[in-house]
Formats: C-alpha cells, sequence, structure tokens
C-alpha cells in the first residue's frame, strides 16, 4: 500500500454529489457522500456473529437476490419457507444435502448464511432466536438478541455498480489494516493506493491505468475501500487519469455514527 | 411424638416437595416446548393467526383478502386497483388503510381506517397483501413490490 500522489487535483464535471444514509447491519447510520464517478450503486453488507458454540456470518443483500439459489447456486435444492412477523425464513438444502442456506426475506432487504452441510434438524429456526432482524428502505439490521450471548464484529456496507466496488467500515475496525504511513491529505480524511490481488492475465490488462490499484480513504469515523472496474472486469476503462480519479475520490466521505 | 416418627414425616414432607418441583418443572419444559411451536419468541408471526374481526370474511365466505395500504405510497394504490374487483360474494376484500378517502371506493370493496386491526397486521411494509381463510386465519401474506408477479398473486391465490 503507498500514499496516493496527486499533482493537480481536478474534479469531474457533473452534479454535486450529495448525502446519502445507510444503516448498516449493527443499526449504524452511515451517512455518504459518492462522487458521480463511482455510477449508482446497490447496497450489500457482511456481519459475523461469535459466542458459546457460535461463529456465523451473514451476507445481506437486496430482497430477491436467494431466487438464484434453486437454480444457479443449489439446483434443485429443496425450499422451505417459514412466515415470521416483518419478514419470511427461507431455507434451502441441496439435494444431496451437501450444502444448504436459510434467508430471512424482509420487504426490503435479506439476511443469507451457510451451513456448509445439511441444513439443522429445525431448520435453524431456533438459531434465529439469538438475532433480531429488522427491515428498512435504508438497510436491515440483524443484531444479537443479547449481547451477553453474542458478540457482533466484521460489519461492512458493500456498494456494487457497474463502475465500482465500495466497502465502507468502522473506521477502529479498518484500523489494523492501514498502513502506519500517512496517506495523501484529502477532504475526508487520508487516502492510499494499494495493490489489487488479481491473476497475471487481468495484472497485465490493467498495468499502468487506474484500475491497478483500490483506494484506500481513512475518515474519522469510517474506512472506505474503493475498487474501479475496468478492463479485468470485462467493462471498459473508465476513461480518467489518475489525478482526476484522485480528484473524484477527494469528494468521496463517510461519517458512521453508532 | 417419637423422633424417629419426625424424622420419617419430615423426609415425606420433602419427598412431596421434590416430586411438585419436578411435575412443575416437567410441565414448564412442555409449555416452552409448545411455545416454541406456535412461534419464535420476538417474531410472532402473522401468517396462521386470527386476523382482526373487523376483517374477517365473515358467514358464508370461502376466502378473504385483506391489504395493508398507505395513502402516499404509489404502488399501494396499484395494488388496491388490483385487488379491489376480486370482492364478491365469496370472497371479503378490505383495505386497512391510514386515509380512506385517498383511494378510490370499488363496489363490493371496503377500505377501512381501523388503527387496531391496522396495527395487529402491520409488519413495518406497505403495501402488504393476507389471504385469509373462511374462518378468518391469515392463510399466507406478500410484500408487494415492483417486481411482485400482482396478477399471479391474486388470482393464484398463493403468494408469488
Amino acid at each position: 500500500m503507498t500514499a496516493a500522489t496527486a499533482g493537480g487535483v481536478e474534479t469531474p464535471a457533473g452534479a454535486p454529489p450529495v448525502w446519502t444514509t445507510r444503516v448498516a447491519p449493527s443499526g449504524a447510520r452511515v451517512a455518504l457522500l459518492v462522487p458521480e464517478v463511482l455510477g449508482s450503486l446497490r447496497w450489500y453488507a457482511s456481519t459475523r456473529f461469535t459466542g458459546p458454540r457460535t461463529a456465523r456470518q451473514f451476507f445481506l443483500a437486496p430482497r430477491g437476490e436467494h431466487r438464484v439459489i434453486p437454480t444457479h447456486v443449489l439446483p434443485g435444492a429443496r425450499e422451505r419457507r417459514v412466515p415470521l412477523r416483518g419478514a419470511d425464513a427461507v431455507l434451502f438444502e441441496a439435494a444431496d444435502r451437501s450444502d444448504s442456506a436459510l434467508v430471512l426475506v424482509g420487504p426490503h432487504h435479506e439476511a443469507t448464511t451457510w451451513f456448509g452441510g445439511p441444513a439443522p434438524a429445525d431448520g435453524g429456526l431456533s438459531m434465529l432466536e439469538a438475532f433480531r432482524f429488522a427491515d428498512d428502505p435504508a438497510g436491515a439490521t440483524l443484531v444479537p438478541a443479547s449481547d451477553l450471548l453474542l458478540r457482533q464484529s466484521g460489519v461492512s456496507l458493500i456498494g456494487r455498480g457497474d463502475r465500482a466496488t465500495l466497502v465502507v467500515r468502522r473506521a477502529v475496525d479498518a484500523l489494523p489494516t492501514l498502513p502506519e504511513w500517512a496517506g495523501l491529505r484529502v477532504p475526508a480524511g487520508e487516502l492510499w493506493r494499494a495493490d489489487r490481488l488479481l491473476s497475471d492475465t487481468a495484472s497485465a490488462l490493467v498495468s499502468g491505468t487506474v484500475h491497478q490499484w483500490r483506494y484506500v480513504l481513512a475518515g474519522q469515523s469510517a474506512a472506505l475501500d474503493v475498487v474501479l472496474h475496468g478492463p479485468e472486469s470485462g467493462r471498459a476503462p473508465i476513461g480518467l487519469t489518475e489525478d482526476q480519479v484522485l480528484g473524484a475520490l477527494g469528494a468521496l466521505d463517510a461519517a458512521w455514527v453508532g | 411424638m417419637s423422633l424417629e416418627l419426625a424424622v420419617a414425616l419430615l423426609a415425606l414432607l420433602v419427598a412431596a416437595f421434590a416430586l411438585v418441583a419436578l411435575v412443575a418443572v416437567y410441565a414448564r419444559v412442555r409449555a416452552l416446548e409448545a411455545a416454541r411451536r406456535i412461534g419464535l419468541s420476538g417474531y410472532g408471526a402473522v401468517v396462521g393467526r386470527p386476523a382482526p374481526a373487523s376483517v374477517h370474511p365473515g358467514p358464508g365466505r370461502r376466502r378473504g383478502y385483506v391489504a395493508v395500504l398507505d395513502a402516499e405510497c404509489a404502488l399501494c394504490h396499484v395494488v388496491w386497483e388490483a385487488l379491489a374487483p376480486l370482492a364478491d360474494d365469496g370472497v371479503r376484500v378490505v383495505a386497512l388503510v391510514d386515509r380512506p378517502e385517498a383511494f378510490a371506493a370499488h363496489p363490493g370493496s371496503e377500505l377501512l381506517a381501523d388503527p387496531a386491526a391496522r396495527a395487529e397486521l402491520f409488519e413495518g411494509y406497505a403495501p402488504t397483501v393476507l389471504r385469509l381463510d373462511a374462518a378468518g386465519t391469515v392463510v399466507d401474506r406478500t410484500f408487494v413490490d415492483a417486481d411482485t408477479d400482482l396478477a399471479g398473486l391474486l388470482h393464484a391465490g398463493s403468494p408469488a
């Protein structure tokens, strides 16, 4: 990871970005200022829970993505739906019971966890008593029913679009992964660029372009990881110079509250 | 009373108390297991429970539809326009709404402003469509969004 360097910082033309607010799985409200260059984003999230005899990861997504499980991920999977208040619990189990998934489907979002084997005897429903799921247009929350039994960690918001992927975490959670040296000073904090984990073929495609790097922005309360999709993803290059990209990322900002 | 008799009576009392405690614990465990079959704590489902009496299909009807709608939501009006014509002698159609005057009236279908019934059936989202059997029990519930096959949902009588 290196500190991003900029000569003249330019902001691409277009409408000024506006603040939007998303809700993280922990219930934290995350205010985001996303520049136009990153395009429109669909919001996902991830969180982990650990406790006595429990270690579970949930992936949150816009409602409806679970429909690909019985068609593409586990073709022919058995499906069982249990209506709960404000959501449905949908259990998928592979025909050979080699894998299974439990999805909490709310009116706006869904939360999925994988078992890596046969589904629990009760379909995982008793496990759900340890969690509280609440859906909202700005994001779903999934929290432990009791902080004494489960600890929530690894909370991240993930914005995905055609042009970019953006991962937002609490600054304190991201701190161990940040470099010890200073980054480029931008209004929202410090900006670094870091290597991407790409195959040799993909690396060759993006070498010498802005797609060669991922960009890490750390502010007072939130840290953001930005990847600009380019030829390595089968897309056209973004068509901006490094200075223009850094200028756009200088307009990126996030505040994690809670 | 001799000492032996007193000790024997005391032992009998302790044994009786232990038996009562054991039976009470067993009854409590069975009650908790029964409660678990009904629903998860904190997730009390609307489906499978009787709907409020004000929206029951009523005598002689084979089923009912209840829509939980908001006047400010554009999709709610679309749902109401699709749902209302389903009302007939065998099917009762009720919309639980915040402002009845904001919705178009349809003969045979009812717009109710019943805050208690609405609170009981509202699951944090509108439009929601619930299907009731003849006895007034909620048999399924669908959160309707732009991707929902509304025609399929209403005419098949099952969730999309």
